[in-house]
């Protein structure tokens, strides 16, 4: 029986060990070592690459990167959850196609979906374009190359995840409780707050995390969208590698990185869990 | 006595579906009302337009008098007690209590004060503090029941009250339920497909078909005077003869003319149901003038009770009676045994609908 069930997870083990644990244990003693001379790696150990990654220089680049992340979080929230909750709301059979209608940008390439705010925003662009045209501007607003243009692309990007894991979550909660809510005296303000809210925590959290785990290691929005101005972690990360050639000093930022993933998706997991088995004695 | 809530040619469709068809009914000031009807006949809806979580497509709703077909559920004085309960899982029963009087204003000890006394009310006292997800089935009834009741309500709706307890604890929350509503003295509307429970619970009862009251009155109107073959097959046990309505009697083939009640209000000629309430039907092993022969096909042991199923002689028909477990018969009914079974002519009832 276990040696059946350990057969048919050899597969999924071996691609996961050769590809992800392999990797990641080889970035992590990477870190340990010293750059050699010529971009090559010189195997005599130092913690020196983990004093240098708190130094205040990458420091800031990881703060400005979290903001960076946590903005794009927030924004995607606010977009997400109104967008969530209509979906929710609509007729079963209309659900589905409008969750597919969600997921569609995801059939093109991010690249070429990033390029295509470049055309949306820059100086000459349609948005400035049609404002010029309609006289509510004199100037071209500055909207491509800054961290609005940033933002605006990670949370194009990324909100279809916000959208479907709090669909997940508030369609799992139903009309029922906060009928009953209304039906005690309370307003929908109200009700939102005290019972709509608290009940899709778990469902904002999954998204929040997705969101800003995938826009903080995101290198391809800072850089196009950003005009290669400001530098997020990610973009440190792919300049160390392939610009300075320092491996063991983009291994230790990248472990780093990798880890904060880690714990936070783990923080997240943990709280789904205690969220379902609190479900599961209810039902 | 004026009415508390008035419902006047109330309808509401979903699509084709006329879940409500037009209602007509009133509910007096410290009445227990059942809605009582088969699945799908429209309740849940009548009771959530009442609450005002459906509009009416016509007609009106009025409380005290007033016009609340327009009033949204939360400016409604009524509160409904839902199907599943729909307690908030991540507040503990005395925030559950709680939230309906925090949404008045009521704050610190007058707020404490009222809750305790809603869960001292349906003996919840010692767990307040505990979450839905850790009682038993019957403790988040009374929860449920707790946290309406505490909104002192001038009408409380309640769905299926009863619905998920097992026989035994629903018997016990039927007296319950009968005292908090005497002892509050708010209105109750309760509904149930459970037509026993709505006998034993109700001051008056609608039963609702397809979307349509079907009949109202009291427990006792409603069985012993059933208005249609729907009414008498829906409440209670009764046996059904099938016939025409002839000179002195009620003509059923291969049986001869019966004896019935009110013969005259239905024309001669006219088709028509028979209706015999099993507990009726006197069984004797003796011939007797206007009794039928019968043969018994089986029986059933209830207890204080036991039903007897009989073929009539010649004809076949069916028939079931009910006879008091003390009954000089009783002891030695078995299949095949030979009886003699009449019924008293102001115990059949001549049903045309
Ligand atoms: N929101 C809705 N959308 C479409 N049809 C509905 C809706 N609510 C109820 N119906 C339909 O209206 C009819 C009456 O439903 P309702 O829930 O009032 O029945 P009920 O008497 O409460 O039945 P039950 O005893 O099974 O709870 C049913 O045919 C049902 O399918
Ligand atoms: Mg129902």
């Amino acid at each position: 029986m276990t040696s059946n069930r350990l057969l048919l997870l050899a597969p999924g083990l071996a691609w996961l060990t050769a590809l992800l644990i392999i990797p990641c244990g080889l970035i992590f003693v990477l870190g340990f070592f010293e750059r050699g001379v010529y971009g090559g790696i010189d195997y005599t150990l130092t913690t020196e690459n983990f004093a240098r990654a708190v130094d205040p220089l990458y420091a800031g680049i990881f703060l400005y990167s979290a903001r960076i992340a946590l903005t794009a979080v927030v924004f995607s929230l606010l977009i997400g959850y109104p967008a969530a909750t209509c979906i929710a709301k609509q007729p079963k059979r209309r659900q589905m196609p409008l969750l597919i209608l969600v997921m569609m940008p995801f059939w093109s390439n991010y690249l070429i979906r990033t390029y295509a705010w470049i055309v949306l925003l820059n100086r000459e662009g349609l948005i400035n374009g049609a404002l010029t045209k309609l006289g509510a501007i004199s100037e071209p607003l500055p909207l491509l190359y800054n961290d609005f243009a940033i933002v605006t692309g990670l949370v194009y990007g990324y909100v279809p995840f916000m959208i479907l894991a709090l669909y997940s979550s508030i369609s799992k909660l139903g009309p029922e409780l906060a009928e009953a809510s209304t039906d005690l005296g309370a307003d929908s303000w109200r009700t939102f707050l005290r019972i709509t809210l608290p009940l899709t925590l778990p469902g904002i959290a999954a998204g929040s995390v997705f969101v800003f785990v995938l826009s903080i290691g995101n290198f391809v929005t800072p850089d196009l969208l950003g005009g290669g101005k400001r530098t997020m972690l990610g973009n440190l990360i792919y300049d160390q590698f392939l610009t300075a050639r320092d491996w063991p000093f983009g291994a230790t930022l990248a472990f780093l990185l990798v880890a904060l993933m880690m714990v936070l998706l783990t923080c997240q997991a943990v709280f789904v869990h205690r969220s379902a088995t609190q479900e599961e004695a209810r039902a | 006595m004026s009415a508390l809530l008035e419902i006047a040619g109330v309808a509401k469709s979903f699509g084709t579906i006329r879940a409500v068809d037009g209602i007509d009914l009133a509910v007096a000031p410290n009445e227990f009302f059942a809605l009582l009807g088969p699945s799908g006949c429209g309740k849940t809806t009548l009771l959530r337009l009442i609450a005002g979580f459906e509009h009416p497509d016509r007609g009106t709703i009025r409380l005290d008098g007033a016009d609340i077909t327009a009033t949204p559920p939360n400016k409604r004085p009524i509160n409904l007690m839902f199907q599943s309960y729909a307690l908030f899982p991540h507040m503990t029963v005395f925030a559950n209590v709680a939230y309906g009087l925090e949404m008045e204003g009521l704050r610190g000890a007058a707020l404490k004060a009222r809750v305790e006394q809603a869960l001292g009310l349906v003996q919840l006292s010692d767990q307040a503090s505990r979450k839905p997800h850790q009682l038993s089935g019957g403790q988040k009834q009374r929860v449920a029941l707790a946290r309406a009741l505490v909104k002192r309500p001038k009408l409380l709706l309640l769905d299926e009250p009863l619905g998920a307890l097992d026989k035994k604890l629903r018997e016990k929350m039927q007296i319950e339920l009968k005292r908090l509503q005497q002892e509050t003295g708010i209105a109750f509307l309760v509904v149930t497909h459970d037509q026993e429970e709505a006998l034993t619970m109700a001051d008056r009862i609608a039963l609702l078909d397809h979307g349509k009251v079907a009949q109202l009155g009291r427990p006792r109107d409603l069985y012993e005077r059933p208005e249609s073959r729907f009414v008498a097959d829906f409440v209670g046990q009764m046996n059904f003869f099938e016939g025409h309505r002839r000179g002195s009697g009620f003509a059923v083939a291969g049986l001869g003319l019966l004896p019935a009640q009110d013969l005259d209000a239905v024309p001669e000629g006219t088709a028509a149901s028979l209706a015999v309430r099993p507990e009726r039907v006197v069984l004797s092993d003796t011939a007797q003038p206007g009794a039928f022969a019968a043969e018994v096909v089986g029986s059933a042991y209830m207890g204080q009770d036991l039903v007897v199923h009989l073929a009539l002689a010649g004809s076949g028909l069916p028939l079931v009676a009910r006879l008091p477990a003390s009954h000089r018969l009783a002891a030695d009914i078995e299949r095949g045994r030979q009886v003699h079974c009449s019924w008293a002519a102001e115990h059949a009832r001549l049903l045309v609908k």
